[in-house]
């Protein structure tokens, strides 16, 4: 999905960054993205100073109290204070989008890259890999494999991670093809400079700004997909405060305490269009057609 | 309710004043009685709490089950709202010999839904073949203690017993009573259980699996004029709570349970009834007393005195279910209101310190990841937590969850028994050492003496006495932390007649019309 | 450009379809060897009994050496058998056979909806880039792709069917039913799949759309005097719909991930349930082949994507 933001990704060179600044400034969505990403980041960091309670003090008397001074996001179906549980579930949100997102592109691009710059029988056979790896609903196959390995945080972000890396050989691949017929690189190779030096130096600089774009938009698909696996049962046991399971506990409780599915689906929410906004207007920032 | 158009309000007013009389009492067992006679005809749509496994009784091991089992398969003998055994298509018999001998007689004139004759013949052949060991029937040890059968005549079975067994006749009453056509045995073999023929009420016609399975009104059936039925659906909803709004939205006509946190509004929804009973099943957690800690019987009863089981009602089942220290339910004769442990951290801790970690242990508890489950295991864990002991909740499928208890490859687990009508069926394979459902491994001598003098006298009084001494060892040796007897709470939608409330739970259709 | 080489590009590309789902074959294959172990064990869980085992490994051949177990696996896929419920004994084609109408329905109905919402928004987003008009469709377009559908769906159920009693909450009435009872149904599932799709729609039509305008022949087309709006209609939209067809077939994956879930959340006896009731059921069979197929299923929707854009647009066949 995010990967269809990337459509009209254009590269801009180092020299712009100072106007690149200034034009993500005056995209207020992208900059509200940004807060709001910045105050999930924060919230995550000091979640043991932030939470007014500890996110697995279950007090059974207290069990489905409506939101209140006491409890601003209410109780849920062990007497545990919503708020504090969506602040410290914030934790594993992020590091899961991020780790996933860091395991997509530090395989997928190494792969892209590959396949790029060296094309022919190698290219062939990565992308005819990425071409199968894309061809599995990625949900479907992380379920699949978070299952065959046990539901854990870890074996979940594994499972994501995997599904993510095609996404990025082929961008990565993309931006090689369109950098690698420019004439500096033409150049460099003529001098003499190594393969490995020419990649990273002229196209991986080069192709940098749409993998950040792409890897943006990931990181909000990834917590989704995480939230999902969560929801379904494949994520860390309990009590662990994950998003996607306070969604699923809470949905046996509906209608007497909706509070307690509402706020963890809300803060998926806020995140992931976090990302989303902050993804789509660097997007704009780094076009300039715009 | 508010947002119906006026039509439907007015016709909702107009059903509730005809149907006025009936109310809905749901803290009664009780009836809708009819307000005129019983029609025929009518399809009803029944959700029940998950899909079939198998509609063979010969090979079921699911609860589920048997809630099709009851409508399918007319048992030998039947059981009354009160859980006592009475003639059904056994109409009398005779105990001799010390309680070893049993005659049967058996009804004239039944047929099985395909034309098989009914009779002595196919009560042997199902005997049988679930005796068979190459057939692996779960209904083998249920007749473990059957030396012969025989069939003197077409309507006479004699069975022959190794010692007395005095729940024997209970078991005539569940599946081991749910004579299958032989024919159909036969032509089916592997398959018979999607292809299920008995004598009962309604026939099979349809099972499509995790979607519905459809019963037709068996034109045949013995007792003349019923069922009053034509079709029935049962529609498997998993989570409790679509099941109660699939209800509530009219997409089904009856549902297997309520939602704990919905009953106490059920008496004021007139367009529902409801009833409520006390149920034969419980909810128990399993301690593996062959590895530590929990071997030591100190560990197991800090956890004894550690649990607020008020609390636990209170949160889970909304006040609804009942404090629970023993495997007989108030539904059970052999139920003993004042068998109990107090709820005390001082105690528990005394026993910690008896088994030599006053700071508590840590144990894994294993449970199905229902969100029900889910979030007992999360309770648990905290009530646990307050005296030091740790628990690692693993929540997993209920495959995995069984086959792990089954194996004793496990530390505890959380799980329930549905139960049964004669308490041996509660407690002799639970409790006594190599019991079939002893999955705690525990063994104590003078328990399987208590239990096998209690299944073999044959006055209630004294098997009474046997069951209480047997259950006290059990409570404060705890192989098993009893947590809650759960209530059979059922409801339905007012044109629903006739219907009833057992304690087994079982939704028994013969008698219902719409 | 004659037909020929059209011809000559599906050759191709059908071509390159064999070893991709040659690959495709390999990973689900290879699924069950993810885990450490005997895969029987994974199968059927760790304390699996040694006789439980030793059926399951003949049954599933998994005794034999891996690169058999391939070579079978191979031909009775290609033979249109994907194995049997290990739950029931029934054969998982059967099972994806009598699951599929409802998903396929589900997806068709989700892709309509969300076209519906994804054509006027993106059009007008388009028509008047950079105003008002586009920063409510973008919005519009981010906040659909940021809503969780899981808690999409429950928001629907919640708010329709507990509060308001307008749409049955759960369950399956087939078409043959009753037409309005099947509709009622899949209204809600519909919403919670159509939305993030929509959203991408939308947004990658306006950008097409942008790029077409800015083409000479637009210029061309206004320097004649036809009036603006139906410069967009006539010209634009009908060169935008091609990568909006695109975009739709490479959604597909997004979209069975999406019936998963929805699927399992109001009770659509679909595919996606299918696999949600395979996990925890442990029935690997059943999940192999439905992941198998859904695979499948994505080549082809992207193949059909590639034939199309072939056709429509010459140009594409050089690449």
């Amino acid at each position: 999905m995010a990967a269809m933001f990337s459509e009209t990704v254009q590269t801009v060179g180092v020299s712009n960054r100072e106007r690149a600044v200034r034009r993500f400034l005056k995209n207020r969505l992208a900059v509200v993205g940004l807060v709001v990403i910045l105050l999930f980041v924060a919230l995550a960091i000091f979640a043991p100073l932030i939470a007014p309670y500890s996110p697995l003090k279950a007090n059974f008397s207290h069990a489905f109290r409506a939101p209140t001074a006491s409890h601003w996001l209410g109780t849920d179906e062990l007497g545990r204070d919503v708020l504090s549980r969506v602040i410290w579930g914030a934790r594993g949100s992020l590091i899961s989008g991020l780790l996933i997102v860091a395991l997509g592109v530090s395989v997928g691009v190494p792969l892209g890259l590959i396949a790029g710059y060296f094309g022919g029988i190698i290219d062939d056979l990565l992308m005819r890999l990425v071409d199968a790896a894309l061809a599995f609903p990625g949900l479907v196959l992380a379920l699949a494999m978070a299952w065959i390995l046990g539901p854990s945080l870890g074996h979940a972000i594994i499972a994501i991670g995997v599904v993510t890396i095609p996404q990025f050989a082929r961008i990565t691949r993309g931006q090689v093809l369109e950098v690698k017929s420019r004439e500096y690189v033409e150049a460099a190779r003529c001098v003499g400079a190594s393969p490995i030096r020419i990649m990273l130096r002229h196209i991986l600089l080069n192709a940098a700004t749409p993998i950040i774009v792409v890897a943006t938009l990931n990181i909000g698909a990834a917590i989704l997909s995480v939230a999902g696996l969560s929801f379904l049962g494949l994520g860390p046991p309990p009590p662990a405060p994950t998003w996607g399971s306070m969604v699923q506990s809470g949905s046996q409780y509906l209608t007497l305490a909706p509070w307690i599915s509402l706020f963890p689906g809300l803060a998926i929410f806020m995140v992931v269009l976090g990302f989303n906004t902050l993804g789509d207007g660097l997007r704009d920032v780094f076009d300039p057609h715009n | 309710m508010t947002t119906k158009t006026p039509l439907l309000i007015s016709a909702a007013a107009l059903l509730a004043a005809t149907l006025a009389a009936c109310g809905s009492s749901p803290t009664n067992t009780s009836t809708s009685p009819p307000k005129s006679g019983p029609v025929s005809g009518g399809t009803l749509n029944v959700g029940i709490n998950s899909d079939f496994v198998t509609l063979s009784p010969a090979m079921s091991s699911a609860l589920i089950d048997r809630q099709a089992f009851i409508n399918i398969f007319d048992p030998l003998l039947k059981l009354s709202p009160t859980m006592k055994v009475e003639p059904n298509l056994i109409t009398h018999w005779n105990i001799t010999n010390g309680g070893t001998t049993y005659t049967l007689y058996l009804r004239h004139g039944v047929k099985f839904q395909d034309g098989t004759p009914f009779n002595a013949a196919a009560v042997l052949y199902n005997w049988h073949w679930e005796m068979n060991p190459a057939n692996a029937s779960p209904r083998r040890s249920n007749l473990a203690l059957v030396s012969s059968v025989a069939a003197p005549n077409s309507y006479e079975v004699v069975v022959t017993l190794k010692s007395p067994f005095a729940a024997f006749l209970s078991i005539l009453a569940g599946r081991t009573g749910m004579i299958s056509s032989p024919t159909a045995m036969k032509k089916w073999g592997s398959a018979y259980g999607m292809h299920p023929v008995g004598t009962g009420p309604f026939s099979f016609v349809q099972w499509i699996k995790n979607d519905h399975m459809i019963l037709k009104r068996n034109p045949h059936y013995w007792q003349k004029g019923k069922p009053y039925l034509s079709k029935i659906v049962y529609t498997p909803i998993t989570s409790p709570v679509q099941e109660y709004n699939a209800l509530v939205s009219g997409q089904v006509n009856i549902i297997d349970g309520v939602p704990y946190q919905d009953v106490s509004s059920l008496s004021s929804n007139s367009s529902l009834r409801s009833a409520q009973t006390a149920g034969l099943g419980y909810v128990d957690m399993e301690l593996n007393t062959t590895v530590t800690p929990l071997n030591n019987v100190h560990n197991r009863e800090a956890i004894n005195y550690a649990i607020n089981r008020q609390a636990l009602n209170k949160l889970l089942y909304f006040g609804h279910a009942t404090p629970a220290y023993s495997q007989f339910s108030p539904a059970s004769w052999a139920y003993n209101p004042n068998l109990k442990v107090p709820f005390s951290d001082t105690l528990a801790k005394q026993q910690l310190a008896k088994a030599g970690n006053p700071k508590g242990f840590s144990f894994n508890l294993l449970g199905s990841n229902s969100p029900a489950t889910v979030q007992e295991m999360q309770a648990i864990q905290s009530e646990l937590g307050k005296v030091g002991i740790k628990v690692n909740i693993q929540p997993v499928d209920f495959t995995t969850l069984l086959t792990d208890a089954i194996h004793g490859n496990y530390q505890a687990d959380l799980l329930g028994w549905s139960g049964r009508a004669d308490p041996d069926q509660n407690s002799y394979a639970f409790d006594t050492t190599k019991g079939t459902f002893n999955d705690p491994r525990y063994s104590n001598p003078q328990v399987d003496s208590l239990l096998l003098k209690a299944r073999e006298a044959t006055s209630q009084t004294t098997r009474k006495q046997y069951y209480n001494e047997a259950a006290t060892i059990v409570l404060h040796q705890a192989p098993y932390i009893f947590l809650e007897y759960t209530p059979v709470i059922q409801a339905w939608s007012p044109n629903v007649h006739g219907f009833k409330v057992y304690p087994d739970g079982l939704m028994r259709f013969k008698n219902v019309w719409k | 450009m004659g037909d020929g080489l059209v011809a000559v590009f599906i050759v191709r590309r059908l071509i390159n379809l064999i070893p991709v789902a040659l690959l495709v074959l390999i990973v689900t294959f290879s699924l069950i060897h993810v885990a450490p172990g005997n895969p029987a064990y994974t199968i059927l869980g760790e304390q699996a009994s040694p006789t439980a085992v030793r059926l399951l490994d003949q049954k599933m051949g998994l005794d034999h050496p891996l690169i058999v177990q391939f070579g079978t696996y191979v031909v009775s896929v290609l033979h249109g058998n994907l194995g049997t419920s290990l739950l029931d004994g029934q054969s998982v084609t059967s099972l994806i056979v009598t699951r599929l109408p409802v998903t396929l329905e589900l997806s068709i109905l989700a892709v309509v909806l969300s076209l519906v919402i994804a054509l006027p928004t993106g059009i007008l987003a388009a028509y008047r880039p950079n105003t008002w008009i586009d920063s409510v469709s973008r919005l519009l377009a981010l906040l659909g792709a940021a809503i969780p559908n899981f808690w999409l769906g429950l928001l629907l159920v919640y708010v329709f069917a507990v509060t308001l009693r307008w749409a049955p909450a759960l369950g399956w009435v087939p078409i043959n039913v009753s037409v309005f009872g099947n509709l009622g149904h899949l209204i809600m599932p519909t919403i919670v799949l159509a939305l993030p799709l929509a959203a991408i729609t939308s947004r990658v039509l306006r950008g097409e759309l942008l790029e077409v305008m800015h083409r000479i022949y637009i210029q061309v087309a206004r320097a004649k005097g036809v009036k603006e709006w139906g410069v967009v209609m006539r010209h634009g939209v009908r060169n935008a719909l091609i990568p909006v067809v695109t975009v739709i077939g490479l959604q597909v994956g997004g979209l069975l991930g999406g019936v998963v879930i929805t699927e399992s959340i109001f009770s659509l006896p679909g595919m996606g349930q299918l696999v949600v009731n395979a996990i925890f059921n442990r029935d690997y069979p059943v999940l192999q082949g439905s992941v198998l197929f859904m695979a499948l299923v994505v080549l082809l929707a992207n193949l059909a994507v590639d034939l199309i854009y072939a056709w429509v647009d010459p140009r594409i066949r050089y690449n």
